[in-house]
């Protein structure tokens, strides 16, 4: 945990690695609504029920 | 506003990677995946115009059924007679279990663009002319929005016909109001003219990401195949590879290949008076009982609002330019004497199918006369293993036609 903070403390400290940081955030936050998106099934159709009998 | 920078720049790449993946998944259909894709009829496929790439081949001709395509064991089945694509002719199939006349009006125009070969071929099954015609659910759940896009935004179809269309998938889209919306949202855009930019560019945006996510599904189903809806996976299609050698269609002995389904019939149909499969026979025993004789009695194809949807069809494929062989399949006439349907109905049917394609001026392939031949159906109403071996002959031949 120190580690991670220190980590967080040292981005936070440096301009450029802090601009890096928030994109990176914001990619993985728009991809991650892109494939939530693409795995979902909008359709409103009711289920098919196949009956040859 | 470091962060509001940060946010953009990932906008744009995040924007950038959709686009790339897009690019990707149709990329895959229309090259890794394009030869398997052409005799593949699970759900997915249906849902995306550039799974049916294979059209813009001119060896190539557009099939359009409902559930017969499926291919069983038929070793007559179009699939395993055209080597699963490695052939110098293909069928491209299109329709699965639920499938009519009116989606299909829809489909041929979304894919006429596509089409090097302007002939297609149309499997009429007689279950869907029963008097209520097609279910406002079977409809919906046959509704492919991606392929209603392409059909309103082609121009060949004229506006009168679109209007007609459009007035049927609304009164049959009463189960699915999202969609209905959205069809009425198209009417406004391309019919009257009553432009709502906003409507514009919700439609858009939505069609854009429909577009991406159709051909995504494709791709997953294809490269997963144990994932497609409706449990249409069985590990038997999924084991059909294209085959080693090429088949050179010119070179098919039909004759033999009838002979051969005759024999494979014999082999399967060995449980009931019928000629039906015996597993088959087995599960509509176990479905119906045996309390089915008569029960049919009261019921008739005579007349459905699907002859007037047949109509829509044909309309559409003569605007497109495009030359059509109807195929009047017969029902299983052991079967459906058994059940009582009357003889009168079914004879009244074939003859309406015949007055339709000869008031059109299309081809008919009609195989009515054949309801009571052993092993031409696979049950009481699919193409079986002598079925197929007709119809492939026919198609092979309205393709090679001037």
């Amino acid at each position: 945990m120190n580690r991670f903070t220190g980590f967080i403390r040292r981005i936070k400290g440096n301009p450029w690695l802090s601009f890096l940081g928030w994109t990176a955030f914001f990619f993985l936050l728009f991809i991650g609504i892109y494939i939530g998106l693409l795995c979902t099934d909008f359709s409103t159709a009711p289920q098919f029920l196949y009956n040859q009998f | 506003m470091k962060r509001a920078a940060a946010a953009l720049l990932a906008l744009a790449l995040a924007l950038g990677c959709i686009w790339g993946s897009g690019r990707y998944f149709r990329g895959q259909l229309e090259g890794d995946l394009q030869r398997q894709l052409i005799y593949d009829t699970s759900l997915e496929k249906n849902y995306s115009p550039n799974a049916f790439s294979a059209l813009r081949d001119e060896r190539s001709i557009l099939v359009l059924g409902s559930s017969e395509l499926t291919l069983h064991e038929e070793s007559t089945h179009p699939q395993l007679v055209f080597g699963s694509g490695n052939s110098d002719f293909n069928t491209v199939l299109l329709g699965v279990p639920g499938t009519q006349s009116l989606n299909q009006a829809i489909n041929l125009a979304a894919l006429s663009d596509q089409m090097a070969n302007k002939k297609a071929v149309f499997i009429l099954s007689p279950q869907w002319f029963y008097k209520q015609g097609v279910y406002p659910e079977t409809f919906a759940s046959r509704f492919y929005p991606q392929m209603f896009d392409a059909f309103m935004k082609n121009e060949r179809v004229t506006d009168e016909t679109k209007k007609k269309i459009l007035r049927r998938c609304k009164e049959l889209l009463v189960k699915d109001p999202a969609r209905k919306e959205q069809v009425e949202t198209y009417e406004k855009i391309y019919l009257t003219g009553d432009l709502n930019p906003l409507d514009y560019l919700q439609l858009g945006v939505g069609n854009l990401f429909s577009g991406l996510q159709s051909d995504y599904n494709v791709w997953r189903t294809q490269t997963y195949p144990h994932q497609q809806a409706e449990h249409r996976y069985t590990p038997f299609i999924a084991s059909v590879k294209p085959s080693e050698t090429t088949v050179h269609a010119g070179e098919i002995d039909w004759e033999a290949l009838r002979q051969q389904g005759e024999e494979q019939g014999k082999e399967l149909c060995t449980n009931n008076a019928f000629y039906m499969e015996d597993g088959y026979y087995q599960q509509l025993i176990r479905a119906r009982g045996y309390t089915a004789r008569n029960s049919e009695r009261d019921s008739s194809f005579k007349v459905s609002p699907e002859y007037d949807d047949l109509w829509l069809f044909l309309q559409v494929a003569k605007e497109l330019g495009i030359e059509i062989l109807l195929v009047s399949v017969p029902v299983n006439g052991y079967w459906y004497d058994y059940t009582g349907f009357p003889q009168e109905d079914r004879k009244q049917y074939y003859q309406n199918i015949r007055n339709i394609a000869e008031q059109n001026g299309v081809q008919l392939a009609d195989y009515s006369d054949r309801e009571y031949e052993p092993y031409f159906l696979r049950d009481i109403m699919h193409l079986g293993w002598k079925g197929w071996a007709y119809l492939d002959e026919q198609i092979y031949r309205f393709y090679q036609a001037d």
